[in-house]
């Protein structure tokens, strides 16, 4: 502002004070406080549930980890009769599964009371066992299924959904309302040029909205502490050029002409359009592309798999053994007799055979999520609902980056248990020590910052398209109307 | 009439309102054919994996009945022919769940859970456009009732002609209640057609089905189109009056549902499945008292029986001691069950009867409440599968305990069984709950209903008879 010529201030002072005169617009601006207000602490709430919840669940669970652990190495200490007792501890299905599964967690991230995401809809903390991988990835939360079907009102939600009917509140009689006036050819006679006086009109009544949302960003920094500084940057560029999009779309509706409550019930039809129906339409038409297969239908799939295998038990074993020689060292007839190297031979046949079907379940997703990603871009309300997902870590790709590293600890940890089930002992100390542990996922992922900035450049790029429209078509409007060569 | 007709006239001269209406009925029957579609292929699937499943419990050869009790069957949740139009809570419960001996698994699989982020941030269902989009488009097709007539100056001509608030009011009604219902009407029946045309569901039964279910829309709708024209006539401008609607209608659509979840949270938590399955873990070694370790309570039942057989040792017994102890530990566990989960759903439904009080500022939550409830897909609904399928669980366990206990003689975990057994349980059949009991829960929403239809019809009234009370 210091860089403004002294006209631009004074008219930004004048447009100021008009704005202060409007009881409508002061109503306007303290209910938008209020819902930003209101999201903050609800994003608040949330935030400080998910981390009560974390910690307590993260205390019961390493509470019962230490323990055992404790047992465990106290049980490979036995002798004698002692060591005859103890051996549950030391089987490397009961220590693997039962007495000490691997806890894969995911923490909240610093700038989770921004958006709650798909955070309420997915576990954070899973048990890793030798089990299948399908068997793990199903944890559930008892979580009342209606809160997630309407959601949270988070600030992610007032500023997507909320900030545009403010700023179309603000806006819509931006020059319609000098016509309503009859003042309109007034402006031709000042001695500032009008489309100046638009521009800072525009900002004068913008201004409130930015106040409000610096004051969030300072709000979530305080929260977050500087691990959040450069995603509430991408995520404060990003808001800047939604609210940039919604005063071009103002200024466009503005420079067609057409009165007030026309302004008013158009902007209102494309903020219906661009918030609701084309995220809406988009999800559908997702669906349909790329339909996952039927959860049901594996149920279902998987039990039969599972009967076939084990009644083709012998068979089953053999096959396995055949292919892993290394497990047997011993008599593999001994083995064959074994419950629990059937279970696990049963078990990988029966992985074998659902792959396919498995592997569609994340293609679908994935193939789902990208088209949404792809033509997502139609609608800037669903573009920066993605990019604050992302930085608030509560976006499906933060869950898909988790859900990476829990399959990859999985698998060694498989590599880590399965084995000595086949050679039929129990499980070393070495061992036992030196089992795969999970190291939690960044809190802030380092891909943010790449997934963001195509996003913003595109929400920014938008913006500029419908200022330069707006903005020739008012001149040549605005330059009609003062030579009286039109009726604008 | 004459001001019905010209309402009329006008409203399907008015390129907006046919833009608006138009685009209604476009979005209606997208969203009934995808409702349709995917109801269709959800209870084909159901009914596919239902049967297999149910073969592969019947066709599990020789085993043992607690084995079999172990291997369990599989209950589907189903999904009523209304989700089509209102799915509810249903892509965001579980669907799946197994259902065996020593346990009561969670229902799995959310169906949000294989949706793109988009899902969370609109959806596209009937049920969405005729709760959210409709009222909008009455807004549109009524703001201007009186304010539009003001501003054009028209307004002191008609009063000046002599007509009471009543034929005022009534002809607003009917000239733009008769447009919005043209809109909508037309919408609904080619819908409807959508969806008798996909799913072969008989055009009577979905009549039937659909009738309690667009009652609370018809009330939402009058109420609507009173508000819109109380508004009209009390606005100083056109561009107030749409100005306040607008506010209205963003505050109960797009504010209120979620600032509602965030109230009920706060006010009723819930526990995390962790601590919850640790208090249950808790309860199994000490008793749901806290005070009855589990040998204690194994040593009093085997005391307990063989008093009520006179015999000094379970040897002695003329029925399997293990059959008796396995229905003793199941019933055992079914009373920490029934305490810890009555509990837990009696939290998730006091936020539920707390979103329906809370509800009562804005009826489209009203109105969402009650059609979940004829439409089958509520919390409560939910709750109700759950207890049936977990009823049948207790019946099925039982089933096989009891036949261990009568024919496992001493050796009850080597004696097997054929399919006769498997065959002689009956599979789950699920009978939902009645619609009168599936409202009864509701009372709340249906007096919001009728107290948003007497509110808003006051303002109506009132407004008429302000503009008409200062005519010449």
């Amino acid at each position: 502002m210091t860089a403004a010529s002294p006209s631009r201030l004074l008219l930004l002072q004048h447009e100021l004070r008009l704005l202060w005169r409007d009881p409508g617009a002061a109503g306007a601006t303290i209910a938008l406080g209020l819902c930003l207000l209101a999201g903050l602490l609800s994003g608040r709430q949330w935030q400080q549930e998910q981390r009560a919840h974390f910690l307590a669940d993260q205390a019961v669970a390493t509470q019962r980890r230490d323990s055992l652990a404790l047992a465990a190495r106290a049980a490979f200490a036995d002798t004698g009769a002692a060591r005859e007792e103890s051996s549950s501890l030391r089987h490397p299905v009961a220590i693997g599964t039962n007495y000490l599964p691997l806890l894969a967690t995911l923490p909240p991230a610093p700038l989770g009371a921004l958006a709650v995401g798909q955070r309420d809809l997915f576990p954070t903390m899973v048990r890793i066992t030798p089990r299948s991988f399908q068997s793990l990835d199903v944890s559930t939360e008892l979580v009342n299924p209606r809160s997630l079907l309407e959601g949270r009102f988070d600030p992610t939600h007032v500023v997507v959904a909320l900030l545009p009917l403010f700023l179309i509140g603000l806006t819509f009689n931006v020059l319609s309302g000098e016509r309503d006036r009859g003042t309109l050819g007034l402006l031709a006679t000042m001695p500032v040029s009008p489309m100046r006086l638009l521009g800072t009109r525009l900002v004068a009544r913008a201004l409130p909205a930015l106040v409000l949302l610096g004051l969030l960003g300072l709000a979530l920094l305080a929260d977050g502490g500087r691990a959040a500084v450069g995603p509430l940057l991408w995520w404060g560029a990003a808001v800047l050029a939604y609210v940039a999009l919604w005063l071009g779309l103002a200024l466009l509706v503005n420079s067609m002409g057409w009165s007030s409550p026309a302004n008013a019930m158009t902007l209102a039809s494309l903020w219906l359009l661009l918030v609701l129906i084309a995220p809406a339409m988009l999800q559908a038409a997702a669906q349909w592309r790329y339909p996952p297969p039927s959860r049901v239908t594996l149920t279902g799939q998987q039990r039969e798999a599972s009967r076939a295998a084990y009644a083709r038990g012998q068979d089953v074993m053999r096959r396995f053994l055949g292919d892993h020689p290394e497990l047997t060292p011993g008599d593999p007839e001994v083995v064959m007799r074994d419950y629990m190297s059937r279970l696990y031979s049963v078990q990988d046949a029966v992985d074998r055979e659902l792959q396919p079907t498995l592997a569609a379940f994340d293609s679908a997703r994935v193939r789902q999520q990208r088209l949404a990603a792809r033509w997502g871009l139609l609608s800037p309300a669903a573009v920066l609902h993605g990019i604050s997902t992302d930085v608030a870590g509560s976006g499906m790709a933060r869950f898909q980056e988790f859900h990476d590293q829990m399959r990859a600890v999985h698998v060694a940890w498989q590599a880590h248990f399965i084995p000595p089930v086949f050679q039929q002992r129990e499980l070393t100390l070495a061992e036992f020590e030196s089992r795969p542990t999970w190291t939690a996922p960044p809190a802030v992922s380092e891909a943010v910052a790449g997934r963001a900035l195509t996003r913003v450049a595109w929400l920014w790029a938008l913006a500029l398209l419908v200022w330069v429209a707006a903005w020739r078509r008012l001149r040549t409007s605005l330059l009609a109307a003062a030579t009286g060569a039109s009726s604008f | 009439m004459t001001i019905a007709r010209k309402e009329w006239l006008e409203a399907f001269r008015d390129g907006r309102i046919l833009l608006a209406g138009g685009v209604m009925v476009v979005l209606l029957l997208a969203a009934s054919f995808l409702g349709a579609l995917t109801w269709r292929t959800a209870a084909q699937e159901r009914a596919d994996a239902e049967a297999l499943t149910r073969a592969q419990w019947v066709g599990q050869g020789k085993t043992n009945p607690h084995s079999a009790a172990h291997y369990g069957v599989y209950a589907f949740k189903p999904t009523p022919i209304l989700a089509a139009i209102e799915p509810g809570v249903n892509p965001y419960a579980g669907t799946v769940a197994l259902l065996e001996a020593h346990r009561m698994n969670e229902f799995r699989f959310r169906p949000a859970q294989d949706a793109s982020e988009l899902q969370r941030f609109a959806g596209l269902s009937p049920s969405a456009i005729l709760q959210t989009l409709i009222p909008l488009l009455i807004i549109v097709v009524a703001f201007g009732a009186f304010a539009a007539e003001r501003d054009q100056g028209t307004l002191t001509q008609l009063l000046a002609i002599g007509v009471t608030p009543g034929q005022l009011l009534a002809g607003k009604m009917l000239g733009l209640g008769g447009v919005v219902f043209a809109w909508v009407g037309g919408a609904a029946a080619l819908g409807f057609g959508a969806i008798v045309w996909l799913t072969g569901i008989a055009a009577p039964v979905l009549v039937g089905e659909l009738t309690g279910f667009l009652l609370p829309h018809l009330v939402l709708y009058i109420g609507w189109l009173f508000l819109v024209i109380g508004v009209s006539a009390w606005a100083s401008s056109s561009r107030v009056a749409l100005l306040t609607l607008f506010a209205l209608w963003g505050f109960g659509s797009v504010i209120a549902p979620r600032l509602l979840t965030g109230a009920v949270t706060a006010a009723v938590p819930t526990p995390t499945m962790e601590q919850f399955s640790a208090q249950l873990a808790i309860d199994r070694a000490k008793g749901v008292d806290g005070h009855s370790p589990r040998a204690e309570r194994t040593r009093a039942f085997r005391d307990s029986v063989l008093k009520q057989y006179g015999v000094d040792s379970v040897q002695q017994l003329p029925v399997s001691f293990e059959g008796l102890a396995l229905q003793q530990g199941e019933e055992d566990f079914d009373r920490i069950l029934d305490v810890r989960y009555g509990a837990l759903w009696r939290g998730l439904e006091r936020q539920e009867i707390l979103r329906e009080y809370l509800g009562i500022i804005a009826p489209g939550i009203a109105t969402r409440n009650f059609a979940m409830a004829i439409a089958g897909t509520d919390v409560a609904a939910h709750h109700h599968f759950q207890r049936e399928a977990e009823a049948y669980r207790r019946r099925l366990v039982k089933a096989m305990n009891d036949d261990v206990t009568q024919h496992g003689g001493a050796t009850p975990f080597e004696y097997v069984r054929d399919a006769d057994l498997w065959a002689s349980v009956p599979p789950f059949q699920y009978v939902p709950m009645s619609a009168s009991i599936a409202l009864s829960a509701h009372r709340v929403a249906i007096v919001a209903l009728a107290g948003w239809l007497l509110w808003t019809s006051l303002l109506a009234f009132s407004g008429t008879r302000r503009l008409t009370g200062g005519a010449p």
